[in-house]
């Protein structure tokens, strides 16, 4: 077999291998967790949104048109700038955003959940922060993959019949999951890359100056943490070890539930300690995407089987206290009659 | 079915081309420079604007080592008709402490909008070196042509002239940046002093303008 035969017949068998869409429930949980961050922002920011994106915002018309411009790019609260149309646009992104994340025409709402989230952050840029720049690059490549796992569309829509092209659809998932993944390695590999060339990431006391930054403090928490040479010193070179590590082992059967646990462990205590909730939950659901599809089903067999021991026990407990409560009862009931006699 | 799988392979190919010329052209633009990514600069970014703009240094490569507060002064008619200058305010530390209070407070977006608005101003023109440009600043001023950031820290201010206890209508607003250094990790345990090791910027007074309220 000539070369050529050989590197056709791989193309082939690759091609044919990508045709289906994988880590499918990956994706889903990524979108259930963007798609609710921001129904919960919209949610939460409801009372901000006409100093924060409307009419008579902070940031006025004139100076985000001069900033859409340098960006050379659009928002559609720059097209319809009148009061009337950033509180539509701003409904309509909140309901996009709830139905992304219940996962209702999800072919649709993915576009829709992308061009409703940039209008709105590019409204008033000043209001991003890293999350915020993930959940839209990431938003982008999800309008590739099939997000059909987990989803009302799953139940209410009836799955189009697999076309001849349906490899396509297949193919284009794997590369969106592929590019998902790459970029959550970019942001942990260049996150780790800079602070090693910082000094006071390298001497250790980092944390102390962030811990202290009045921006980012949590008097008591914070204190405790910034107050000990050891929690500092730990806390900085974990962030770096796992930074600089997470690009190369997120890829590793087995180290990555190590690197999920520490992106799970340092978010929960940049979220606590720092103040950056919503980014912190971005950044963990976006973690969602390194377990594959038998993980998750995995997943949701060991934690059905433990409920149903949870069930039985409580059931068990409950019979158990009813059958004591009738002993009681019957003890009780024949030394009445004993007595009576 | 040998066509098929021709088509099929052809876009493997094309995908897989595609993926990586995205994340080279990714690495390139979020690592530091090199002769490389000078060269072909224009190309990544043409590639890479405005969709996939990439910045995760995240306190890197150096934190806060100081906090830089901004503050604002409001000059406004009282009820007997006289126009007054009010103290100075610290806007950020208002915001902070809300956000301390309440770890899911609806005002850390307004903090955060503070924050990236003030980050962008020390990188604007009227700021060379990390000192302010005092004759610029005049003259963009008398002009009405405050860089973007100077004028939506002053819509800031504005709006949050309602959260103060003046009772007066509103004339004018400036705004300041208040930089306080706190102790250096080695001396930790020393008391901080908020009014010691401060240093003021001050903006000049602008006109109020009608801004959105926040709650």
């Amino acid at each position: 077999m000539s070369v050529f035969c050989k590197i056709a017949n791989s193309l082939s068998a690759a091609s044919r291998r990508l045709s289906t869409g994988r880590r499918q429930f990956g994706v889903a949980v990524m979108r259930i967790v963007l798609g609710s961050v921001m129904t919960v922002l919209y949610g939460i920011h409801f009372s901000q949104r006409h100093f924060l994106w409307g009419a008579d915002a902070v940031l006025t018309h004139a100076d985000n048109s001069a900033i859409l411009a340098a960006r050379r790019t659009w928002s559609l609260y720059a097209v319809f700038p009148s009061a009337f149309g950033a509180e539509c646009l701003y409904w309509l992104g909140l309901i996009v955003a709830l139905m992304f994340a219940a996962g209702l025409f999800t072919r649709v709402t993915s576009i829709l959940f992308f061009v409703f989230t940039w209008s709105l952050y590019l409204r008033n840029p000043y209001v991003l922060n890293g999350g915020d720049n993930l959940l839209v690059i990431l938003g982008i490549y999800l309008i590739f993959a099939d997000l059909g796992a987990l989803s009302l569309d799953h139940g209410l829509v009836r799955k189009r019949h697999e076309g001849s092209f349906s490899w396509l659809s297949g193919m284009l998932h794997n590369f969106a999951v592929a590019a998902c993944l790459l970029q959550l390695g970019i942001v942990y590999f260049e996150a780790g890359f800079y602070k090693i060339q910082g000094h006071v990431w390298s001497d250790g006391t980092a944390i102390y100056y962030i811990l202290r930054s009045n921006g980012f403090a949590l008097p008591g928490w914070g204190d405790y943490i910034w107050r000990s040479a050891g929690l500092v010193t730990i806390c900085t070179y974990g962030t770096i070890l796992f930074e600089i590590t997470h690009a190369f082992l997120m890829w590793h059967r087995r180290l990555k539930y190590v690197i999920f646990s520490g992106a799970v462990l340092l978010h929960a205590g940049i979220g606590l300690l720092m103040g950056l909730v919503w980014f912190s939950v971005t950044m963990i659901g976006a973690h969602a995407i390194l377990f594959d599809d038998d993980e998750y089903i995995r997943l949701h067999n060991w934690l059905r089987a433990a409920w149903r021991q949870i069930v039985a026990a409580f059931r068990g407990s409950l019979g158990a206290g009813a059958r004591s409560h009738d002993a009681e009862a019957a003890a009780g009931e024949a030394a009445m009659i004993e007595s009576a006699g | 079915m040998k066509q098929h799988q021709t088509i099929r392979n052809v876009c493997l190919i094309g995908l897989t081309a595609l993926l990586m010329t995205h994340f080279l052209m990714t690495l390139a633009i979020t690592l530091p420079p090199t002769p490389l990514t000078t060269e072909y600069g224009k190309a990544i970014d043409s590639w890479m604007h405005p969709y996939f703009l990439q910045g995760w240094s995240f306190f890197a490569p150096t934190p806060p080592t100081e906090d830089d507060f901004v503050i604002a002064q409001y000059k406004y008619t009282t009820p007997s008709g006289s126009t007054v200058e009010s103290p100075w305010i610290n806007l950020s530390r208002t915001l902070n402490e809300a956000i301390q209070r309440n770890r899911l407070s609806s005002l850390d977006i307004v903090q955060q909008t503070v924050n990236n608005v003030y980050g962008d101003l020390i990188k604007s023109p009227l700021f060379k070196d990390g000192k302010l440009d005092e004759k610029l600043l005049e003259r963009v001023t008398e002009d009405h042509q405050q860089p973007v950031p100077l004028h939506t820290l002053e819509r800031a201010a504005m709006s949050c002239y309602r959260i103060t206890s003046f009772r007066g209508e509103p004339v004018a607003v400036r705004v300041g940046i208040l930089i306080h250094k706190f102790p250096r990790f080695t001396h930790r345990y020393e008391k901080d002093d908020p009014a010691a090791n401060n240093s003021e910027i001050q903006m000049p007074f602008v006109p109020f303008e009608s801004v959105a309220a926040f709650d």
